[in-house]
């Protein structure tokens, strides 16, 4: 092993020039795979809590006293029971929402003292699939007591849409710099291998086996993949941290994933797809550099 | 030791009949001279006997074993049976002469232990035992095939092929070069030996081999030169 390292190191050596746009390549590639990964990675997160907060309310028809609207809200409850995609249903009578919207707004306190509760019985509905809110409302919506509906599923809808364009952007950005790395690491090789056509051609005549003379070059685009993720960790990590802080002061209210495991995760598996992009570069030039020379 | 059965071999980008229904047998421990002008189809039929090509018709054997079922790794291992000098004696100029030795045994996987010996010993042979730490641009040509020479048998094979080993050098030199692969034949090693020069093959009387435009026009167990 110790030969092949050297042998890696004296090819990189001699073609040092491409050594080094490899490697520039693969960490610029590298480091947008992983800030597309946490992003998406954070959009998953907020997408995830805006569905949370996804929920029907149902408006009852006015009935004539609180009694009767407690009959026709278990009415209405009793038909949700029979919806398929209904997670839960909490039934609130007019007084339960004055009073808690005077809870939450302190200045209504003084204004409910002049007029009547205008507000009406409600039941509020989550759903087991926010991205079916449209099917289960439509059926709600026919049940006999219910006078009208609200939820954010135009919003919620938007939202989804444009993150998932976003994501995609992103994947097919990365998606061509993976090529491009790929093509770099082939040329890289190619290079380093016809440099050493010589060496190559005696070493065939002398009997060496195709891995024996590949080694060396799979070892440089290991070796080069290897630093690329290093370069992508000491990148990445300190500048998502401070940015992750610095977002979470500015917006509070978006959840930003500041987790140290998380983010060295996503950077472990960043490495690995380096790894893997290395070997198959290399593996890929060699193979047909020596195909080409039989 | 090597058997041609009715091998012809065409190369398809120019449509050339490099050889042509050749048929012979050469037995272990054999010195062949393999003459013909250039072109003749010399190199060709040495490139079928490591598998650098392969036949377009017919069969080659080598020990017996037919080479078209050698693929991949096994090509690998049927060279290493088999020892190679070309005209340009191919030495590795950034590595010693015992470092160009050395990376025939370290490809070959030779035990570790005895690469120190076998160096030793095979330089001895060729008469360059003082000159092992010397870089191949620092020694005549002379000098630098001798060193191939050491490269192509320090792996013990069974058949060493040479491609006009003596192609560049001078009469006395060559005539050095002859002795050394006669030495080496006398050890066991069946040599194939490429070559035009008239005065190889007049000296030292052996089978010849005549090829002619692909063709095998002479087999002459008992030697001498007629193209």
């Amino acid at each position: 092993m110790s030969y092949h390292l050297k042998q890696a190191w004296l090819a990189f050596r001699a073609n040092i020039t491409a050594g080094v746009a490899t490697l520039s390549t693969m960490t610029l590639t590298l480091t947008l795979l992983a800030l597309v990964a946490l992003v998406t990675i954070n959009l998953e997160t907020i997408v995830r809590g805006l569905e949370k907060d996804v929920q029907i309310t149902a408006f009852l028809a006015p009935a004539e006293n609180e009694r009767l609207g407690k009959v026709q809200g278990d009415f209405v409850l009793t038909a949700l029971s029979g919806i398929v995609g209904i997670e839960s249903s909490t039934y609130i009578s007019k007084a339960e929402a004055f009073a808690k919207l005077k809870t939450e707004y302190p200045a209504l306190v003084d204004v409910g003292k002049q007029i009547d509760n205008p507000l009406s019985d409600r039941i509020v509905i989550r759903v087991q699939n926010p991205r079916a809110i449209e099917e289960v409302a439509a059926q709600i919506k026919t049940i006999e007591g219910v006078s009208e509906l609200e939820y954010g599923a135009d919003f919620v809808n938007t939202v989804l849409a444009t993150l998932e364009t976003v994501r995609n952007i992103g994947y097919g950005l990365v998606l061509l710099l993976v090529f491009n790395t790929l093509l770099n690491i082939l040329n890289t090789i190619r290079v380093a291998m016809f440099a050493r056509r010589d060496e190559i051609q005696v070493m065939r005549m002398i009997g060496a086996t195709r891995g024996f003379i590949r080694a060396p070059y799979v070892l440089e685009g290991l070796a080069l993949a290897l630093l690329a993720s290093l370069l992508t960790m000491m990148i990445i990590f300190p500048a998502y941290s401070t940015i992750a802080s610095r977002v979470s002061e500015l917006v509070p209210f978006i959840p930003i994933i500041k987790d140290p495991i998380l983010v060295l995760q996503v950077l472990g598996v960043i490495t690995i797809l380096g790894l893997f992009l290395g070997l198959l570069g290399s593996v890929w030039a060699a193979n047909r550099y020596l195909r080409e020379a039989e | 030791m090597v058997e041609f059965h009715r091998v012809s071999l065409e190369y398809p980008q120019t449509q050339t009949l490099a050889l042509e229904e050749i048929n012979l047998s050469i037995k272990k421990g054999e010195f062949v001279y393999l003459t013909g002008h250039s072109g003749a189809g010399k190199s060709s039929f040495l490139g079928l006997i490591i598998k650098s090509i392969v036949p377009s018709t017919g069969q080659v054997y080598i020990g017996g074993e037919s080479l078209a079922k050698y693929k991949g790794g096994r090509v690998a291992y049927h060279r290493r049976r088999i020892g190679v000098v070309f005209q340009n004696h191919s030495l590795l100029d950034h590595l010693s002469v015992a470092q160009n030795l050395e990376f025939a045994l370290r490809i070959t996987e030779a035990q570790k232990k005895d690469w120190d010996e076998r160096i030793t010993s095979i330089l001895r042979t060729v008469g360059l035992a003082h000159k092992s730490k010397v870089f191949p641009i620092q020694l005549s040509q002379g000098e630098r095939q001798r060193v191939a020479i050491a490269r192509a048998v320090i792996t013990n094979p069974m058949l060493l092929l040479a491609d006009e080993p003596t192609g560049n050098l001078d009469p006395d030199v060559s005539w050095e070069i002859m002795e050394l692969l006669s030495e080496i034949n006398l050890k066991g090693t069946t040599i194939i030996l490429a070559t035009h020069s008239r005065e190889i093959v007049e000296q030292q009387r052996r089978r010849t081999l005549t090829l002619r435009k692909g063709k095998l026009v002479r087999d002459d167990p008992n030697g001498g030169y007629a193209l």
